[in-house]
């Protein structure tokens, strides 16, 4: 049997006790203020003295009062990190998420071609060019 | 989570350098298109038309990157020059070949394939002044009013999608 399960039976015993209007035999200090508790919860079982009553209350009063540690929280590895990465992301994804230019086909640029500038095929190359280039700026 | 992160944000910015990579890899493309044809017409200004035709033919070659829709119009509008050029220099045969090579490759309808168009139906009308045999002088004035129906239909049909499309 562990410890733990000996002082569990140990409390039973003791409440048992208790409940069949027996006096409780505590062995040690921790017992006895366990049997007072139980025994103070228990208005129908003997009463304990006022004055250990009311110290055990107050008793009772100033550890729920007390303040207790913080839980440990789980440290987060390198929050900036994550930090920068996320504002890095927004950004990227902002200056991706605006509308890029629609980019006119060579037809609109240099419209129905005249037989007679069936050959001019340097003009339409540099307004296409032209066109492009304008476009590429604009994206920077 | 901040692998997750950190992941997207060197996927989006790999996509955006892919994405700037591509234009300027077209633009270097048209820009050596651009000069061989200013060289071709300080060379036709000079008189020397066969290193002005070579100028153009080297334009054929200039690499674009995969999938960019300049590529197919910018070709097609060095074919048509050739063409004029060739039939200029009295080589009917290479310009019914650059024209013929051109038509078949094309994908899609444009204003340049009906401008390849046209200057294929005056090769055909070209070779058909030179045919001695007048049948076949007959059949390559059929075949250039062929290609002129053809190349006006394709130019109507553009225009009329460019009006509808408000552009």
């Amino acid at each position: 049997m562990s410890r733990e399960e000996d002082r569990a039976k140990r409390a039973a015993e003791l409440v048992d006790a208790l409940v069949d209007g027996r006096a409780p035999e505590p062995r040690d200090a921790a017992e006895r203020a366990l049997a007072e508790a139980a025994q103070l919860l228990r208005p129908s079982g003997p009463s304990l003295d006022p004055a250990r009553r009311d110290a055990l209350v107050a008793e009772a009063f100033a550890a729920a009062a007390a303040p207790r540690p913080a839980p440990p929280v789980a440290r987060r590895p390198w929050p900036w990190v994550v930090a920068a990465a996320t504002l890095a992301a927004a950004l990227i994804l902002a200056v991706r998420a605006r509308p890029a230019p629609r980019l006119r086909s060579p037809d609109e640029i240099v419209g129905r071609i005249a037989p007679a500038d069936a050959a001019d095929a340097s003009r339409r190359i540099d307004l296409l060019y032209a066109d492009r280039l304008a476009a590429y700026r604009g994206r920077l | 989570m901040t692998r997750r992160l950190l992941l997207a944000c060197a996927l989006v910015a790999v996509a955006s350098c892919d994405d700037g990579r591509r234009d300027e890899a077209v633009l270097i493309a048209l820009s050596q298109v651009r000069a061989l044809h200013h060289q071709a017409d300080v060379l036709l200004a000079a008189g020397d038309a066969d290193t002005a035709i070579a100028a153009v033919a080297r334009a054929l070659e200039v690499p674009f990157p995969p999938g960019a829709p300049e590529a197919e119009d910018v070709r097609l509008d060095a074919r048509a020059r050739l063409g004029k050029l060739y039939l200029g220099r009295g080589r009917p045969a290479d310009a019914r070949r650059i024209a013929d090579e051109g038509i078949a490759a094309a994908r899609r309808e444009s204003f340049f394939l009906a401008n390849l168009l046209q200057v294929s139906a005056e090769v055909h009308e070209a070779e058909a002044r030179r045919a001695a045999d007048p049948a076949a002088a007959r059949r390559e004035h059929e075949a250039a009013i062929l290609e002129y129906e053809r190349s006006v239909h394709i130019a109507e049909r553009i225009q009329q999608r460019l009006v509808k499309e408000g552009r």
